[in-house]
């Protein structure tokens, strides 16, 4: 809805495999608007093995937004490469394992787990 | 602005006259000695000076202004009217050019609701023929008393559910696209066609769901996707099944004990991935007389009310707790539907609701089967006519 909010930040660790973005706010039909070209660059320059989605604080993802992140699971495991999520609050994990996205890509309670593996 | 236009044009042009013609008459004068005309020349000629000012005035102001005048009266007066076209740039030029650019704009808005009536009606007539997608009366399956709730929350709804009878099965689905209005009823659209073609191909929902999706994907964009829960009751065996594709969970009520089990429905929404044939599964549903079986979209359960809470699964589940043992089907969704309403309140409709329950009568009783798509709020009563 017009008003929400959502900041990325971004983190590319060249000494690490992986790029980390952290999403803050909500994932719905307004906020992506505004950060749909930033998310798909990264996912085209990234030049690591892994790009990891941090939702631990994230509030909100709407159906729209659960399709955004399954074209961005086929575009990457098309170059070889995964899309990792970790940290999703309770309601959004609820909401991401009933789509079924969890048969497609790998899901950490938090960015700690994630790494430890 | 009538001063500084006639200060402009007439007031200077006439005091500009008027000084001419004294200093020419005050020259003669004194050239030829004192008096050079007489005071009834001198009238004519003060006289003949104002008329001049007059016909200036009248030329230079009056008419235009009356041109302007009568193009803004026939707007007021939704008459033909035409643009005004001044060179010059004085208050009345401003004026013309004024009444010009709000006519443009005013034309401009006009075409758009012109245009936005066309599509508004476009959409009537799709969302009615989506409408007689979702059957207007649902097969009576002998044993069951079925009761449907749907509401869409635009002309164009993305909740889908049909009822299928092929030979001794019957299967019955809600579903849920990805966003709503015409994307979404064509997503909706489609897989009803594939979902009906399959079921006089094959003979399992498992495969029927597999083959559908295996076609769906090919067709949608990779940001749409559609969940669905899918029963299938076979009259010959008694058994009822469901598939799960990545839907909300399966509710059913328990006669015997009263308890109330949301079963995940696992499996993955149809358009996500080409082939689901590893992740679905067909698992049976046991079913005892007065067992009743809910399906609902996400549109029930994430509901808001005015204080920002949602409607959620814990009081769907009351719900049904509270009403299953107590009548039939249409008497549970219209009691819950009414809880709903209660809840919601007059918060806006974001998405699409649709309810199904399906209550198992005892063996040999006759099916019911009652479909509610009426466009009130649930929980209103509907206008007598």
């Amino acid at each position: 809805m017009a008003g929400t909010v959502l900041d990325l930040v971004v983190t590319k660790n060249t000494n690490a495999n992986y790029w980390l973005v952290d999403f803050t706010g909500d994932l719905d039909s307004y906020t992506i608007q505004l950060k749909r070209k930033e998310l798909q660059e990264l996912v085209n320059s990234l030049d690591k093995q892994q790009l990891v989605f941090n939702f631990q604080n994230l509030n909100y993802i709407n159906s729209e937004c659960i399709g955004m992140l399954f074209q961005y699971i086929e575009q990457l495991k098309t170059a070889g490469k995964e899309l990792i999520l970790v940290g999703a609050k309770k309601h959004v994990q609820d909401v991401l394992q009933t789509i079924g996205i969890y048969s497609q890509v790998k899901n950490y309670r938090s960015f700690a787990d994630y790494l430890s593996v | 602005m009538f001063m500084t236009v006639l200060t402009k044009k007439f007031y200077v042009h006439l005091t500009g006259v008027f000084a001419a013609i004294l200093i020419v008459f005050l020259g003669l004068e004194y050239l030829k000695g004192w008096p050079l005309v007489s005071w009834d020349l001198l009238t004519v000629i003060v006289g003949g000076v104002f008329l001049t000012a007059l016909l200036v005035y009248y030329v230079d102001f009056v008419v235009p202004f009356n041109a302007v005048l009568d193009q803004v009266k026939a707007l007021l007066s939704n008459r033909r009217y035409k643009k005004i076209y001044f060179q010059r740039t004085d208050e009345l030029g401003i004026f013309a050019h004024f009444f010009n650019e709000v006519t443009g704009s005013l034309e401009k808005v006009t075409e758009d609701l012109e245009k936005s009536r066309k599509v508004s009606g476009e959409l009537q007539i799709a969302g009615q023929l989506q409408k007689e997608l979702i059957p207007i009366q649902a097969p009576s399956i002998e044993g069951f008393d079925i009761a449907v709730k749907n509401r869409s929350a635009e002309e164009l709804g993305g909740d889908n559910l049909d009822f299928i009878k092929v030979k001794d099965s019957t299967y019955f689905y809600v579903g849920d696209v990805t966003g709503h209005g015409v994307p979404a009823a064509i997503v909706m659209t489609m897989v009803n066609t594939l979902i009906n073609a399959y079921s006089e191909i094959y003979e399992t929902a498992y495969e029927i769901v597999v083959q559908t999706n295996r076609r769906l994907k090919k067709r949608i964009r990779a940001t749409m996707f559609m969940s669905m829960l899918m029963m299938k009751w076979n009259s010959s065996t008694k058994k009822m099944s469901f598939v799960g594709c990545g839907h909300e969970y399966l509710i059913v009520y328990r006669a015997k004990t009263g308890a109330v089990e949301a079963t995940v429905s696992g499996g993955i929404a149809l358009g996500m991935i080409a082939d689901i044939r590893k992740i679905v599964k067909e698992q049976d549903v046991p079913l005892e007389t007065g067992d009743v079986i809910v399906l609902y979209t996400d549109g029930v359960t994430e509901a808001r009310n005015m204080k920002g809470e949602m409607f959620g699964l814990d009081r769907l589940k009351e719900a049904v707790a509270l009403y299953a043992g107590q009548s039939d089907a249409q008497f549970i969704i219209q009691s819950i539907a009414k809880d709903f309403s209660k809840f919601v309140e007059e918060h806006v409709q974001e998405d699409d609701v649709t309810l199904l329950v399906v209550k198992k009568l005892g063996d040999g009783a006759e099916g019911r089967a009652v479909i509610d798509q009426k466009q009130e709020r649930w929980g209103e009563v509907p206008v007598q006519k």
